[in-house]
């Protein structure tokens, strides 16, 4: 019995032809960017309240994620972390916006396909590079080399794959918790459509904010090892 | 009141560690994957070395010890870490 599977990007022309993992993420981007928009304009227009509002609103909502995100980065990265609240904060919210729109019919949630997974853990990996180097200059390669150099030829490949393993970690354990998580959900739907995946369901909702957590603080931990300064 | 402050001071220490080991819970259950991943990034990096200058077994062979020495790296790495936090809340 094959029958067409109802997705949200049938619903517009222009993404009807596009594999599923690209166009749910550019809905889940659309998302995104028009919560960002509404969120600007209205603390554009209230700029200069400074009791806040006693009940929540939408400008307290947005408030709220950016605090919460950017003392997270801060707590775990020390005062330089606020160079990276950028990079970090929207891998996060693109992260957790894809793994949520797993838990809502009809989309099939871009994470659970490894091209987005390794999309997001490769800029990782490019941009810990790009501020190793941007902090030590050439001294970056110092790194790799180990604590005596007549240990490089055995430190540096020891080194290399130890910095290959790492974005290749990441995405794999994003890409497996996700799919794994809407797979089980989607057989125990089929085979008990009432009130049986409920706790699955729930379980998919703690690990997607798990999962980004665990995304956030790597990635973080990542960062402040390219651009510390001790030996090691 | 004197009962409400204590109760707010063990509130902010069970805070804090419970941020702690969920930290520590990362960390670890992340050595596991990339430990894996070492050795096996290790082997695919040996044999396809091994296919380019066509010396096959030698530098597989030697790729899986180099793959397997940044798995024990790791762990030396996750040790330092841990070691380093206790100090630092020893002190406090």
């Amino acid at each position: 019995m094959e029958h067409e599977v109802f997705t949200w990007a049938s619903l517009f022309p222009f993404l009807k032809h596009l594999p599923p993992h690209v166009s749910n993420s550019i809905i889940v981007s659309i998302i995104l960017l028009i919560i960002v928009i509404l969120g600007y304009r209205q603390i554009r227009k209230k700029e200069d309240e400074v009791v806040p509002e006693p009940n929540l609103t939408f400008k307290n909502f947005v408030e709220m994620i950016v605090e919460s995100l950017s003392n997270i980065i801060i707590d775990s990265m020390g005062p330089r972390g606020k160079e990276f609240v950028l990079l970090v904060g929207t891998l996060a919210l693109f992260i957790l916006f894809n793994n949520l729109s797993g838990l809502v019919p009809g989309f099939l949630p871009a994470t659970d396909n490894v091209n987005t997974t390794f999309a997001c853990s490769l800029t990782v990996f490019v941009m810990t590079h790009y501020y190793g180097f941007k902090e030590h200059g050439i001294k970056y390669l110092k790194h790799f080399v180990g604590p005596f150099w007549w240990l490089a030829p055995l430190m540096v490949p020891i080194e290399l794959i130890g910095h290959f393993a790492r974005p290749l970690s990441l995405g794999l354990r994003l890409f497996g918790n996700i799919t794994g998580d809407h797979l089980v959900t989607a057989i125990f739907f089929g085979l008990v459509p009432i009130l049986v995946p409920l706790p699955v369901i729930f379980l998919g909702l703690f690990v997607a904010f798990v999962q980004t957590f665990v995304f956030m603080l790597l990635s973080m931990a990542y960062f402040s090892g390219a651009i510390s300064h001790e030996e090691h | 009141m004197y009962v409400r402050k204590k109760k707010f001071a063990m509130y902010m220490v069970l805070k804090d560690t419970k941020k702690e080991t969920i930290r520590s819970l990362i960390d670890f259950s992340s050595l596991g994957l990339e430990m894996g991943l070492s050795v096996a990034i290790g082997i695919v990096m040996g044999y396809f070395l091994d296919r380019f200058f066509k010396t096959y077994p030698y530098l597989t062979i030697i790729f899986t010890f180099f793959g397997i020495g940044a798995a024990f790296k790791t762990i030396i790495m996750l040790i330092k870490k841990i070691k380093k936090e206790n100090e630092r809340n020893n002190n406090q």
